[in-house]
């Protein structure tokens, strides 16, 4: 079951990498930005308004399309593209369990100095005049079991 | 689209009582659960073995980047292809594909403000199970919060 799950969750990892490669592109992030709304379009919409040529605006297209983050679909002459959210959700599951982590080991590190906080002041107390009597009680009655 | 981590965390000490938990080695061992095996350097590879329960045959490395004293501390994190010590080896740490772990530290008026970011996931390729293992970690967790919810129930 555990081995199991580490496979399928091993194999989801690999899977993020290019997503975020293709996504760290201002023109492919507004494309998705444009395509996110759930309307598919064709390269001459989401050509409308950018500086950029149809060939460039394709390029770009294809690169969301390789990862999954875009389909085409024909409708006659014309392709369209559409959003498809799932390989985006796959990722922010990804950076929330790396987040998760990071979580659990800042909690960590509060309790480490926390801790440390308590100890430093146990060791002071001890120095206090009357902590040491109750101390050197504690060693006397240790000391006469011991006898 | 957000591809980088940021914590910020109040702790009510001073900061360089921070300093010291998250750049001395064994400080930063014992909460980070990982053994080093030595100081952290400026531009060398911090290398180490962890001790997170279930993964003490993983080892840990890093390349820490930047100590600046009680401001920032930073290590990229290399992600190798697979856990083995010989993977770990034949990579040159400073060419493998790795994210960068940012400790920030500030001053407040109650003690220190921590925040810590971990950045550069679009620079890790495919097959790496690195990543695997920390999801796998997730799993611990979750598996000693059942076993706590369990104690509870049974007491």
């Amino acid at each position: 079951m555990l081995q199991k799950q580490r496979n399928s969750l091993a194999a989801r990892g690999r899977a993020h990498a290019p997503v975020f490669a293709a996504l760290g592109d201002a023109t492919r992030l507004s494309l998705v930005v444009k395509l996110s709304g759930g309307q598919p379009s064709s390269i001459s919409q989401l050509t409308q308004g950018s500086k950029l040529t149809r060939q460039a605006i394709t390029k770009h297209l294809r690169v969301l399309e390789r990862v999954g983050i875009v389909h085409s679909v024909h409708a006659g002459r014309e392709s369209l593209f559409e959003f498809d959210p799932a390989p985006i959700e796959q990722m922010r599951e990804y950076l929330d369990f790396v987040s998760e982590q990071w979580d659990q080991a800042l909690a960590r590190l509060k309790a480490f100095i926390e801790d440390w906080v308590f100890m430093s002041s146990q060791t002071h107390w001890l120095h206090t005049p009357s902590l040491r009597l109750e101390r050197g009680g504690v060693n006397d009655f240790v000391s006469s079991v011991s006898r | 689209m957000n591809d980088r981590i940021e914590k910020r965390i109040e702790l009510k000490v001073p900061i360089s009582r921070v300093w010291r938990a998250v750049t001395d080695y064994r400080e930063f061992g014992e909460w980070f659960r990982v053994k080093l095996d030595g100081p952290f350097v400026p531009g060398q590879v911090s290398r180490g073995q962890m001790t997170y329960p279930g993964y003490e045959h993983v080892r840990w490395e890093a390349v820490v980047k930047k100590m600046e004293p009680e401001r920032l501390f930073s290590f990229t994190w290399p992600h190798p292809k697979s856990l083995d010590k010989a993977d770990y080896a034949k990579g040159d740490q400073a060419t493998l594909p790795s994210t960068l772990v940012e400790f920030r530290l500030e001053k407040t008026a109650s003690g220190t403000l921590l925040v810590l970011t971990e950045s550069g996931f679009e620079n890790i390729p495919g097959d790496f199970r690195l990543e695997a293992f920390r999801r796998n970690e997730g799993g611990w967790a979750e598996q000693m919060k059942n076993i706590e919810r369990y104690v509870a129930k049974a007491a």
